[in-house]
C-alpha cells in the first residue's frame, strides 16, 4: 500500500463500464447485470463474510443482495455511484438479519446441495513449511480482524480489503466523513497492535 | 505540526485521502521525525501484511444461476439479452404477441386458401 493509492474499489478497466452496465441493466438487459455481478459479487461476498463470520451464510446473503439490487435498479439515480450504493444494500442485509448474533461463530467445512464446499478458497501452492507459514500469517490476521468491534470492523474492511474510497465508505455506513476517518484510524492502530509480532519494523 | 497531531493523520495519509495541503504537512512532519517515520513504516507494514494475509471467499460457482433462481425462476441465463428480456420482464406480451401473429398467419392463410378456390371456380 503506498501512500497516494487509488481508493476506487472496482479494478479501473472495469469502472468505465459499470455505469453503462447499469444503464442496460435497468432496461432489463440481464447480461449487463451479470457482468456487474462479475466484478462484484466476490467483493461483496468477502465484506458480508467480515460481518456475519460464516462462509454459508455470507453466499447466502450476496445472492439475495444481488437480488434485491435488481429489483430496486431503477431507483438507483446515479449509475456511478453503483458500487456504493450495492454495499450498503449489502450491510443493510447483515444489520437486519444478524444484529444480535454472537461474533465467533464459524462454520466448519460445508457443503452444498451439490456436495461441493461452500467456501471457495484457492488453494496454496506451496511447500509444506510455507504452507504452516502462511496457514499462521492467515491466524492471526484472522484473528486480528474478528477481534474488532463490529463498529470497527466494517470501516476497517471497507478501507483496508475493499479499498473503498473514505467518503464511498461514509455513505455505505450512514456516518460523516469525520466520524469514518477516526474509526478507520482506530482500526488499523488496533489490527497493528494485534499483529506486531510479526511484523519486520 | 507536532507527533500526536501528524499520528492521528497517518492512516488517511496511508490512503492518499487527506486533503493536498494536509498531505504536505504530514510529508513534512514525518521527513524531518524519526519516531513518525517508524510509526508510519509499522502502519504501512501492517496493512500490506493484512492485505497479503487475510482469507478471500470465492463465490459459488452456481452463484450466479442462483440469482436469476430467485428473481425469476427462469433458471440458467439466457446469452441473448433480448430473449432474456422477453422472458422476463415481457411475458404476459409477448405471449399475447405470438398468440396474435398465429392467428393472423391462419387468417391469411385461410384467406389465400379461399381465393384460390374461388379463382379455380
Amino acid at each position: 500500500m503506498t501512500d497516494t493509492g487509488d481508493r476506487s474499489g472496482a479494478a479501473i478497466n472495469d469502472r468505465a463500464h459499470i455505469a453503462d452496465w447499469v444503464k442496460r441493466a435497468k432496461k432489463g438487459d440481464v447480461d449487463s447485470y451479470q457482468r456487474l455481478y462479475d466484478v462484484f459479487a466476490r467483493r461483496v461476498l468477502n465484506f458480508i463474510y467480515r460481518m456475519v463470520n460464516s462462509p454459508e451464510e455470507a453466499e447466502d446473503l450476496t445472492q439475495e443482495t444481488f437480488v434485491a439490487v435488481y429489483r430496486k435498479l431503477n431507483t438507483l439515480k446515479e449509475n456511478d455511484r453503483f458500487e456504493a450504493w450495492l454495499f450498503r444494500i449489502a450491510r443493510n442485509f447483515v444489520y437486519q438479519r444478524y444484529r444480535a448474533r454472537e461474533p465467533n461463530m464459524v462454520s466448519v467445512e460445508e457443503l452444498d446441495e451439490d456436495g461441493q464446499p461452500v467456501t471457495q478458497i484457492p488453494e496454496a501452492r506451496e511447500g509444506p513449511e510455507e504452507s504452516f507459514e502462511a496457514r499462521e500469517l492467515e491466524d492471526v490476521v484472522e484473528g486480528a480482524i474478528g477481534s474488532l468491534p463490529d463498529k470497527y470492523r466494517e470501516v476497517f474492511v471497507l478501507s483496508a480489503l475493499q479499498r473503498l474510497s473514505y467518503q464511498e465508505i461514509a455513505d455505505i455506513v450512514g456516518r460523516s466523513l469525520a466520524s469514518v476517518k477516526t474509526d478507520i484510524h482506530r482500526a488499523r492502530l488496533a489490527v497493528r497492535k494485534q499483529v506486531k509480532d510479526y511484523l519486520r519494523v | 505540526m507536532d507527533c500526536r497531531e501528524c499520528s492521528s493523520e497517518m492512516t488517511a495519509f496511508l490512503d492518499g485521502e487527506l486533503p493536498q495541503s494536509r498531505g504536505r504537512q504530514v510529508r513534512s512532519h514525518i521527513d524531518a521525525c524519526l519516531a513518525c517515520t517508524a510509526e508510519l513504516n509499522a502502519l504501512r507494514e501492517a496493512a500490506d501484511l493484512v492485505h497479503a494475509h487475510h482469507r478471500k471467499l470465492e463465490p459459488h460457482p452456481a452463484g450466479w444461476n442462483r440469482v436469476l433462481v430467485r428473481l425469476d425462476g427462469a433458471g440458467k441465463a439466457s446469452r441473448h439479452g433480448w430473449l432474456a428480456l422477453l422472458f422476463t420482464r415481457w411475458q404476459p406480451v409477448a405471449i399475447s404477441l405470438i398468440g396474435f401473429g398465429l392467428a393472423l398467419g391462419l387468417w391469411s392463410y385461410q384467406r389465400h386458401i379461399d381465393s384460390q378456390r374461388a379463382l379455380e371456380h
